[in-house]
């Protein structure tokens, strides 16, 4: 009990904080696949959840265009908050930055503790949404006011927005926590002779979207206060004068709504780059190992990285483009949005000079870190497109948008949590994953990924809006509904194939084949204790480095790697 | 002196037997530790460079987010000011006694912390009670000045964003704060009772620069509240 539910051990926080984000996602997921039913047969009965959730459903039988939104709120959330930036950040990161700079252990073990305890928290307060009166908030995971200030404006604006507020600020502070302990964990607690500039990028990547997440989740506290504020304590920052909710004029107010955006986004532009970020090292760290060959260009990964986390701070108002702000920062935004993809191609184009010339390795984590950069290339495109401003204003608030996000934050960052668990399961277990059956379970995914997001591209060209529950009320959008069928066969496909993994994990626990401590012949520290690691990580003397992370097929040597330790 | 050395003592006993880094981590960066720090580490092993697991480097780079989190109230505070609406309060006199009150608290928090350096125990004891004193009259100083606020019919749910912000920045103001008293109390209680390891050292370190930290932030938001127009 002890040992696996309340250590401070970084190995049980990391596996804690994979599960959680293991249970978020399929919770999240059956979310969406109920949201892409009710958009594409509108007319069906749904017996069993009106059971569940009776006041979700109309007389006939239908759910209500109120409970599609608040799939969509809480499907947003979840995956954001806890599968996105708990997945990548805290759970490898909690569990392998020790071991990758030669720890025994994090540098505030109880810290990092607290902030899985706060995190479940969160996360069970944001469930309890669904069932509390009036069911879970409407307003979308971004939560704009003045909707989300006033409680009459939707059935889950009442005490369901509350809890999501409440939610979202535990889960800020556990973040804030867990990101000291990560960059304190960096900067003071390396083994002997491990130099900065000697680190696996995988530790760059977790150290740059620490520093992200200090820096951005307090202003989401911030704005969630002063929301919260408006909606208990009669403040007024948020809602505008002169409002009119569900017919009837608000009292008296003269608050800026557009002030919200700013701060919501000027935390949720970076907690972009704090899903993906943790990703790119991880591939950059693989693409190496796969391929059998140093990175190409370290450095400029790790600056291109920090570019990255620094300009990540300054393009906000790419999101607000038709909120009505001055053409002029417009521009400005738009200018510094376009600016993100130099370090975005140096780094594509790095990993492209890492395969180069290597003797690539097909295996499993190197076909899902090859599926990465495939996926962030694809998404990237369309941030071009988005980035500017008079594009924006028409494709904004489509599906355009709808199947950007998804293919570069969603799947790029999801197909990274893959490639890092086939990668590190044998570590962690001693047994490797299913080869044969990961294969597989790349192709679908991969395919169907694509087969489900590309297509949105195109309903949003035709000017198909997002957040709608049907589209049937509208002649225009009536000839796009065989889109919309095909998205949702090819969504149920994939989804049903990620049976295939989940078969896999649970499997190759007890079957996997048995492999000794350093299985994909890797250079870091963390292959050279045995699998799973000792409690204190490393057994005997304290780890010694005496070389780079990326020492591969070094001419005139016998073996074609050099471990950090030899 | 005399009670310093024989606590370390004690500790170092401890911490020799059990793992021999703890001890190391605690006394790095304070000078002014008995001789008995040099029990704790554990026979020539090969040390991580740097061990530095000090509860200070925690609350620096706590200082961090909490200053981002004013920071972006203040931004909010500075985009309202020039929208309508915004009728400027008149500074309850209280607010001037809080400022007084916060920053006589943290030159006391310095004697006493000097005093602690120099060993001098009994002036430490002292001032570290003053300090407390002066750290729970800055709490009450700030509900009089709410409640003289109430008093002219000022309250926070209302339409003039001043009102709004004064009552939400103090509150939130006194919410990090509080963990400083807190840190204070912990202190305090060590001095008491006379427990001087090197833990408790460097918690009047740490609650000391925590304390100065949330003080420079009061005034700060003190001048932007009532003098920066």
């Amino acid at each position: 009990m002890r040992k696996y539910f309340f250590s401070s051990d970084h190995k049980v926080i990391g596996l804690q904080y994979y599960f959680l984000a293991l249970v978020a996602v399929i919770v999240s997921i059956t979310l969406s696949v109920l949201m892409r039913l009710r958009l594409t047969w509108p007319e069906s009965n749904w017996p069993l959840m009106s059971a569940i959730f009776p006041s979700a459903f109309n007389a006939s039988g239908q759910m209500t265009p109120e409970f599609y939104l608040s799939m969509m709120t809480m499907h947003g959330t979840i995956m954001v908050f806890f599968v996105l930036t708990i997945a990548p950040q805290a759970a490898f990161g909690n569990y392998f930055l020790p071991l990758q700079i030669g720890a025994s252990q994090m540098a505030y073990p109880r810290l990092g503790q607290t902030s899985f305890g706060l995190t479940f928290l969160a996360f069970f307060l944001l469930i309890t949404a669904f069932f509390v009166t009036g069911g879970a908030p409407l307003s979308g995971w971004t939560a704009y006011p003045p909707l989300s200030a006033i409680s009459s404006a939707g059935p889950g604006q009442a005490l369901g927005m509350d809890i999501w507020l409440i939610s979202v600020g535990i889960f800020s502070i556990a973040a804030i926590l867990n990101s000291i302990n990560f960059i304190l964990t960096i900067l003071t607690k390396r083994a002997n002779g491990m130099k900065l500039m000697w680190l696996p990028l995988t530790c760059w990547g977790w150290l740059a979207t620490a520093m992200i997440s200090l820096l951005a989740f307090p202003v989401l506290i911030a704005a969630a206060l002063m929301l919260f504020f408006d909606r208990r304590m009669g403040t007024d920052f948020f809602v505008p004068g002169g409002l009119i909710v569900g017919g009837r004029l608000v009292d008296l107010h003269n608050g800026t709504p557009v002030i919200w955006q700013h701060l919501f986004w000027f935390f949720g532009h970076p907690e972009v780059y704090i899903a993906i970020l943790p990703g790119m090292g991880l591939i950059s760290h693989l693409l190496a190992i796969f391929s059998r060959k140093p990175v190409f260009g370290y450095r400029t990964m790790v600056y291109s990285m920090l570019a990255i986390a620094l300009l990540g701070f300054l393009v906000w108002g790419h999101h607000m483009f038709v909120t009505g702000i001055s053409p002029y920062s417009s521009m400005a935004f738009s200018f510094l949005t376009l600016i993100i993809a130099v370090p975005s191609s140096v780094k594509t184009l790095n990993w492209l000079g890492t395969l180069w010339g290597g003797k690539i390795q097909l295996t499993t984590p190197m076909l899902y870190s090859i599926g990465f950069v495939s996926l962030f290339i694809t998404g990237g495109l369309g941030g071009i497109f988005l980035g500017q401003s008079s594009l924006d204003i028409y494709l904004h608030d489509t599906y355009f948008v709808v199947g950007h996000f998804h293919l570069i934050m969603g799947s790029s960052a999801i197909f990274a949590i893959f490639a890092a668990t086939a990668f590190w399961f044998p570590k962690v277990v001693g047994r490797q994953m299913n080869e044969d059956l990961g294969k597989v379970h790349f192709f679908l995914t991969f395919v169907g990924v694509y087969a489900i997001f590309l297509p949105m591209h195109f309903l949003g060209i035709a000017g198909n809006p997002r957040r709608y529950a049907e589209i049937s009320e509208f002649l225009y959008l009536n000839q796009l509904q065989p889109i919309h069928k095909f998205i949702t066969i090819a969504m149920l496909v994939t989804v049903n194939s990620q049976l295939l993994f989940l078969i896999n994990l649970v499997t190759s626990v007890f079957a996997g084949k048995k492999v000794k401590e350093n299985p994909w012949q890797a250079t870091t520290l963390e292959w050279s204790t045995s699998s799973p690691p000792p409690p204190n990580n490393f057994e005997g003397e304290p780890p010694n480095v005496c070389r780079g992370a990326y020492e591969f097929s070094i001419p005139n040597e016998e073996k074609d790697f050099l471990m950090q330790i030899d | 002196m005399s009670v310093i050395e024989t606590k370390d003592k004690v500790k170092d006993n401890q911490t020799t037997s059990g793992g021999g880094n703890k001890a190391n981590n605690n006394n790095q960066g304070y000078g002014g530790g008995g001789d008995g720090d040099k029990g704790g580490k554990g026979g020539g092993k090969i040390e991580p460079k740097k061990v530095t697991n000090s509860p200070m480097l925690f609350v620096l780079f706590a200082m961090i987010p909490i200053t981002i989190f004013f920071g972006a109230i203040v931004f909010v505070y500075i985009y309202r000011e020039i929208s309508n609406g915004w009728q400027p309060i008149k500074m309850p006199p209280a607010a001037v006694s809080s400022t007084i009150v916060l920053i006589i608290s943290s030159i006391t928090l310095e004697i006493a912390r000097k005093a602690l350096k120099n060993k001098q125990l009994e002036r430490f004891k002292r001032w570290i009670m003053i300090s407390t004193f002066f750290g729970i009259a800055f709490f009450t100083s700030q509900l009089v000045a709410w409640k003289q606020l109430m008093a002219k019919g000022v309250y926070m749910a209302s339409t003039n964003p001043h009102a709004n912000f004064f009552y939400m920045l103090t509150g939130v103001h006194a919410v990090h704060l509080f963990g400083g008293l807190i840190g204070l109390f912990y202190v305090l209680l060590g001095a008491i009772y006379y427990r001087f390891s090197a833990d408790r050292r460097n918690a009047v370190d740490v609650a000391t620069t925590y304390w100065h930290f949330m003080d420079g932030i009061w005034i700060f938001l003190f001048l932007l509240l009532f003098v920066w127009k």
